[in-house]
């Protein structure tokens, strides 16, 4: 079940907001109950194969956690079986065909389909775990608590990654407010319009480009291409994460944020500060400062940088492109500590803005490109200034220029902008510019609906990591 | 009180909607998509999310209206983007989406032209077995009339030298005679349908009567005017486009007194056209297909006999819905004219059309073989 569905808007989440708050207020563990179960129904709603899977992780880390008391074994045994299930049904046959074609040897691949949500969940579960093991939490008696926060559905199938300590006091005592209630619906519905409104349409654009034959792309169809990826990616999991994070925020729960205006960054390292936080602070607390981070000689420092980049990559799909978009990124993050971070520094904002948004196209169409050879063809291409048949273009994609007004859109929406249009309105007009910009909101939603029902393209990238 | 206020406002329309869904009796077809709809009892357990979403987005209440807009709204956008890179002058043929192009600067809606190399060899089969059928029936005059349509109408020499090369000799061959160009087409096409108009179904009955050796052609009638009747033709009713149409129009031939039979069934008459020159004409009907109205739909077999032509010859006719226009005009000069689409035969008289029996057991002297690109280029045309 996506957010964006009909089902989720008209049926499951007006059942599940009547359910928790019929519930009294302290009555806390009540709906932790309810929050669980539609939880567990929303992921059977999606995956009915694979929620024996969930509730073994469930009850195995709760056990685990609960023998831990600083014993390393147990740590280890917790992580072996984690990864263990994430490499079984992620990675598996990604060892098994790069096996084959290395040794020449013939193993049948595992008839085994990726459960929604798995990567997520499982980094989730580790962050509790290594928390427990480090001191830094407490082990969760209550399974219905630690069981409401793996499973809990606005986060549950593409984040953000919540670490257990971000929600731990909120498991067990929240505050119920309008204010909490109405802002959490207000991020929804942000996200949502970013998913639906412009992710969906520029979408048709990128996948349009990037699904033509690689030798008949120029130079031009490619930036364009990788200017509509980038944008999609963008407003389709950053909307799924404002909804997560308005869905958390109805019910009480403070997730953090996922993204920060990651395209107006000055370098990649400020890039990686704002696109999918979450995922950058794990990899930093649970893999990159246990290596040692930077309190190391440069050689072990750099090679701290390699594996929490390679890993980063893995993390994102078992294919090479993957690994070698993690590899593409630790390469320019260790040039710029190195090297040119003082010179970035140093350049004017449009240079450093330039210099980050070319080598993030770069970076997204290797991610986006996944046959190797394809992206050596297109990589050529840039380079050679290879010219684009426009009119060839247009003429076999006729209907492509509708998108181009949310292609605009999305270029603004990317920026801060609209945040700033807004806030001056609402300075100027005080509590009259509130209401309109709720106002704005409803017409959003509104907007979101007749889009949902006349598009029938609407799938969620973030769904197969 | 403004946060009490909003999410008040969002949980009502969030409670709302499923409700007046659930309590209105759902509706069985959408007029606006021609087809029918998701109802509650059609949710499976199996698969409950996705027939509860199905169910909710083809039974929202207002749905055709949105969806109607949201079209609009699209269909209004790609033109606006179109008509400033029509100005630009960059390329003559503008999409308008689904297969369906705007010839630049005009309203005449086109297909784009078919590559010759990818349908040589289904051509090839349809005239092999035409061929087929002439060798089992020699006795027979055969001819094969080509209407150059919007697809071939640049490169149709390409085509016309297949025909010729490939047509048994002794199967007289023409090709439309009157249509070189897009300037051509324009002046023998509708604007937004694949058919011929009423000046390029005389010029193809011309032609035709040339090519069957027929020296008693018609001269074109007056014009029957129906007072700005509105024609969206199969091109926009494709693509769902309001703004283009046609005004539909046609030639008041007088036909001999002739009996009718389709599919073997006595019929008072085949098409409408009396009825449309007495005035007496469904109007307002947005996507109304005129040109079947007017001159008669497709069927297996049409059967024309003019009793007063009996000395006359037995001819039959295999072709699409091209000759519908120009049936009755064929059957005028013939004692009977048996029509024939095979796309339709076999599922309508739940037989297959056996064409030798035929030709023996109906005195058959002709076979005219009326197609354009849609024919030669679909196997179902095969005759033998």
């Amino acid at each position: 079940m996506v957010f964006s569905s009909f089902s989720f808007l008209f049926v499951f989440l007006p059942i599940t907001l009547i359910l928790y708050f019929i519930i009294p207020k302290d009555k806390i563990t009540l709906k932790n109950i309810v929050l669980l179960v539609m939880s567990m129904i929303f992921y059977t709603l999606g995956e009915t194969k694979y929620f024996g899977i969930m509730i073994l992780s469930i009850v195995v880390n709760y056990v685990l956690a609960l023998f831990m008391k600083r014993r390393k074994c147990v740590l280890i045994l917790a992580i072996v079986f984690n990864i263990g299930l994430l490499c079984l049904f992620k990675y598996v046959n990604f060892f098994i065909c790069t096996g084959n074609a290395l040794f020449h040897i013939s193993l049948a691949p595992l008839n085994l389909t990726l459960p929604i949500g798995i990567s997520f969940y499982t980094f989730q579960i580790m962050s509790y775990i290594i928390d427990v093991y480090k001191g830094g939490v407490k082990p969760q008696k209550n399974i219905i608590n630690l069981a409401t926060y793996i499973v809990l559905f606005p986060q549950l199938i593409a984040g953000p990654i919540v670490n257990y300590k971000t929600v731990e006091d909120d498991l067990k005592s929240r505050k119920q407010s309008w204010s909490d209630v109405a802002e959490g619906l207000r991020k929804f519905i942000i996200g949502l319009g970013k998913k639906v409104i412009i992710a969906n349409n520029v979408a048709i654009l990128a996948d349009t480009i990037f699904n033509m034959n690689f030798f008949e792309l120029g130079s031009g169809l490619i930036l364009i291409g990788a200017i509509a990826y980038a944008l999609q990616i963008y407003f389709d999991f950053s909307g799924y994460s404002d909804m997560a994070i308005g869905l958390g925020k109805i019910f009480g729960f403070h997730f953090l944020e996922n993204f920060n205006y990651p395209y107006t960054a000055k370098s990649i390292t400020d890039f990686w500060r704002r696109w999918h936080i979450s995922l950058s602070s794990w990899f930093r607390e649970y893999v990159y400062i246990p290596l040692g981070g930077n309190r190391c000689s440069k050689i072990k420092w750099l090679r701290n940088i390699l594996v929490v980049w390679m890993l980063t990559g893995f993390w994102h799909g078992a294919n090479w492109n993957f690994i070698l978009w993690g590899l593409y990124f630790a390469i320019i993050l260790v040039v710029e500590k190195i090297w040119i971070h003082k010179i970035i520094e140093k350049l004017p904002s449009i240079v450093a803005h330039v210099y980050s948004i070319v080598l993030i196209l770069y970076g997204w169409i290797i991610f986006r490109v996944e046959d190797i050879h394809g992206i050596i063809y297109i990589f050529k291409a840039v380079i050679m200034f290879k010219k684009s048949d426009w009119v060839e273009f247009i003429g076999n994609n006729g209907e492509i220029v509708y998108v181009v007004p949310f292609f605009i859109l999305g270029l603004i929406g990317c920026t801060p902008i609209v945040k700033k249009i807004k806030d001056k309105i609402i300075s100027k007009m005080k509590n009259v510019g509130l209401y309109i910009s709720d106002v704005g909101l409803v017409i959003i939603f509104g907007i979101t609906i007749v889009f949902i029902l006349s598009l029938s393209y609407n799938p969620f990238i973030y769904f197969r990591f | 009180m403004r946060d009490k206020i909003f999410a008040v406002s969002i949980s009502i329309i969030l409670l709302l909607v499923p409700i007046s869904i659930l309590i209105r009796k759902d509706k069985d077809i959408s007029l606006t998509e021609n087809r029918a709809l998701f109802k509650k009892s059609d949710i499976e357990l199996t698969a409950l999310n996705e027939g509860i979403n199905q169910w909710l987005e083809d039974q929202f209440i207002g749905g055709d209206t949105l969806k109607k807009m949201y079209n609009r709204c699209k269909n209004k956008t790609i033109n606006v983007s179109m008509k400033l890179i029509e100005k630009s002058n960059l390329i003559n043929l503008i999409p308008m989406g689904k297969g369906i192009y705007r010839l630049a600067n005009t309203d005449y809606m086109v297909y784009k032209l078919a590559e010759f190399d990818e349908f040589k060899d289904t051509y090839g089969e349809i005239i092999d077995s035409i061929n087929h059928v002439y060798n089992q029936n020699s006795s027979v005059d055969f001819y094969v009339y080509n209407i150059v349509t919007d697809d071939i109408v640049i490169g149709r020499e390409k085509y016309d030298e297949l025909f010729r090369k490939r047509l048994d000799k002794n199967i007289k061959f023409m090709s439309s005679t009157k249509i070189n160009t897009y300037d051509d087409y324009k002046k023998s096409f509708y604007k937004t349908d694949h058919h011929w108009d009423k000046d390029g179904q005389y010029d193809g009955y011309v032609d035709i009567m040339h090519l069957l050796g027929q020296e008693d052609i018609e001269e074109k009638p007056r014009l029957l005017k129906f007072d700005n009747l509105k024609f969206w033709g199969s091109k926009a009713r494709a693509i769902g486009d309001t703004e283009i149409y046609d005004e539909f129009e046609a030639y008041d031939y007088s036909y001999p007194e002739m009996s009718v039979q389709i599919n073997f069934q006595e019929v008072p008459d085949y098409g409408d056209e009396e009825n449309f020159a007495s005035g007496n004409i469904i109007r307002d009907v947005e996507f109304e297909n005129y040109y079947a109205d007017f001159y008669g739909s497709d069927y297996g077999i049409v059967n024309f006999c003019v009793s007063d032509n009996e000395e006359c010859e037995n001819i039959l006719v295999l072709s699409n819905s091209y000759s519908n226009a120009i049936n009755k005009l064929i059957a005028s000069k013939f004692y009977n004219t048996y029509i024939v689409d095979m796309r339709y035969y076999e599922s309508q008289l739940n037989e297959s059309f056996n064409i030798n029996e035929f030709i023996k057991n109906n005195d058959i002297t002709k076979v005219l073989v009326i197609g354009n690109h849609m024919y030669y280029k679909n196997i179902k045309f095969k005759i033998d």
